[in-house]
């Protein structure tokens, strides 16, 4: 669904891990590990940014996604871009979304207006969503579960739910690949496995490609199909094979993590 | 109770029909149109201008205490103010309040068009907020300059915009403010989904497809419109656009701007109304900028507890 190669991350001079490559499949649950400042945000915003330079119609248009065009080597956002636009005719883009970590639970929105808003380049100039979003955003609250929540003010909500209203946002405006920053920072032991459980069913039954970046290494590794790790000498790596996740999975952990004794 | 505010709101435009000078009889009618409906107009428009505006810029800087008056707007009116009384004013006969009415407006919009160039440059709104802010208090360490320097009679003309007043405009600037109104309206209502998704902050913003730099300039155009234009009648009035927005939210229990934008017309007017009011049952009428820091400042106080209280 998504492919990526040869990708290299980082900001001003700094190259924070080069020679990225990988694939995501249709349902794939993955967890995106590394220490502070190995580049997992600047990774998941930079595949989100690649998306956004493709307009997602070309890949309705078309009625299928294949691969997102990689750029090679390159550091200024202003050559990422025009890489991209030329690269437009070869590579079709799915449609990728970023959560990012800390959207502030403002006061007076309910769930269903805080997902309108969400929808802005989905919605007409009034910010009316189509009956076709409408629609998608029942189903991503049945999936997740928080129909009973639409008309609570999320300031009320607890973490766990909110970032389940935020995952509702990403399904309705037709991820076909989610991204998540720290989706389990700030959550107690409960959410978080809660909302991790959640990823997962999210993956499986809507067969949206899930990658988050998380700190909880023990109880994401319960949940993910993979691991891609960043490491302070800015290498990535994946774990190999899926149904072997687990054990691969503990032994990239190790890279990035020398000093990990137990898991 | 689902109509209670909007009668409110018809009780003070009634009452504040009633007080000011001049006894009204129904040989002179000319009291009511010429005096006290033109007033009562004024504080409707003004009100309602400085609550959108504020409404605007409270989402947009995500700062519960953005107001007109911080983005340096007022200060460049005051500044354009203090230009005309005292610098052009020599001559008795240019010494009238419309000259210093347009002189404020242009002001205004000069504040205004320097926000906006920076905000096209500058993508950050707290970036956008210090210069605002700086600005005000260049604006008003000018103006101070040239009141220690001017005649008697020129700061009184000039404190006399200051204080802020909504009588003695005449139709034609009503209807200048109303214009101005409007187009600063549909600006705001044009860019409401905006408005709304930038109070999740502007990474979230970029990351749902909006432009923050356009949600921007469209609602900083709006603002100093419909400010530039009010503060040059009535003088730099505050706590309206603080105040208005935070009852319009309580009021409709929301913060999407589809809602928050006409209530806050509604609460802004009716602030406007009952400062007049209190400022014209004195047998000699206050300065409307007084009895609006009377009566706003314990509601922004209160609204201060109670939040520390959540």
């Amino acid at each position: 669904m998504l492919k990526v190669e040869h990708m290299t991350i980082g900001y001003g001079n700094r190259i924070l891990a080069k020679d990225i490559s990988f694939e995501l499949a249709k349902g794939e649950c993955v967890l995106l590990a590394g220490p502070n400042g190995t580049g997992k945000t600047t990774l998941l915003k930079k595949l989100a940014k690649m998306a956004s330079k493709i307009p997602s119609s070309v890949s309705d248009l078309l009625g299928m996604t294949k691969e997102c065009p990689s750029e090679p080597r390159s550091l200024s956002h202003s050559e990422q871009s025009s890489r991209c636009h030329s690269e437009r005719s070869e590579g079709i883009c799915p449609q990728i979304i970023l959560i990012p970590t800390n959207i502030p639970k403002v006061k007076g929105f309910t769930v269903e207006a805080f997902i309108h808003t969400g929808c802005y380049k989905e919605s007409d100039w009034r910010g009316k969503v189509s009956k076709e979003t409408e629609r998608r955003m029942e189903e991503a609250l049945e999936v997740l579960g928080i129909q009973e929540l639409r008309k609570r003010d999320i300031s009320t909500l607890s973490a766990g739910e909110f970032q389940k209203a935020c995952l509702a946002t990403g399904l309705t405006r037709k991820a076909e690949v989610l991204l998540l920053d720290e989706p389990t920072a700030h959550l107690d032991v409960e959410n978080r496995i809660d909302v991790l459980r959640t990823l997962r069913e999210v993956a499986r039954k809507t067969g949206t490609a899930i990658l988050f970046s998380s700190h909880d290494l023990h109880d994401a590794l319960q949940v993910v199909d993979r691991i891609f790790v960043l490491t302070r000498d800015g290498r990535f790596l994946t774990s190999v094979i899926p149904s072997e996740a687990k054990e691969s999975g503990i032994d990239v952990l190790k890279v990035a993590f020398p000093n990990l004794t137990t898991l | 109770m689902r109509y209670l505010p909007a009668l409110g709101l018809l009780a003070l435009l009634l009452l504040d029909l009633l007080v000011g000078g001049g006894t009204v009889s129904m040989a002179t009618g000319a009291v009511l149109w010429k005096l006290r409906v033109p007033r009562v107009l004024t504080a409707v428009i003004a009100g309602g201008a400085l609550a959108a505006s504020g409404a605007q810029m409270q989402a947009v800087f995500r700062n519960p205490l953005a107001d007109p008056h911080i983005m340096g707007v007022s200060g460049g009116a005051g500044l354009g103010a203090a230009i005309a009384t005292m610098v052009l004013g020599t001559s008795a006969a240019l010494f009238t309040g419309v000259t210093v009415a347009v002189a404020a407006f242009l002001g205004a919009f000069l504040a205004a068009a320097l926000v906006v160039a920076v905000s096209a440059r500058f993508r950050s709104a707290t970036t956008l907020l210090v210069f605002g802010v700086m600005l005000g208090f260049i604006f008003s360490a000018l103006s101070s300059v040239l009141q220690y320097t001017a005649g008697e009679e020129s700061l009184k003309l000039f404190y006399s915009w200051m204080a802020g007043s909504f009588s003695g405009s005449r139709y034609f600037e009503i209807v200048l403010m109303a214009v101005a109104l409007v187009i600063g309206l549909i600006l705001a209502f044009c860019n409401g989904k905006g408005l709304d998704i930038i109070l999740f902050g502007e990474e979230y913003a970029t990351l749902s497809g909006a432009s923050t730099r356009r949600i921007l300039v469209l609602s900083m155009l709006s603002c100093c419109l419909m400010t530039g234009t009010v503060t040059a009648f009535c003088g730099p009035l505050g706590f309206v656009g603080i105040v208005a927005p935070h009852i319009a939210r309580r009021l409709t229990g929301s913060s999407t701007h589809r809602q928050v934008l006409p209530c806050s017309l509604a609460t802004g007017a009716g602030l406007a109304l009952a400062a007049d009011i209190l400022a014209n049952i004195w047998p000699i009428p206050l300065p409307v900028g007084s009895t609006l820091a009377l009566i706003g400042i314990p509601l922004i106080l209160i609204l201060l507890l109670r939040q520390r209280h959540a």
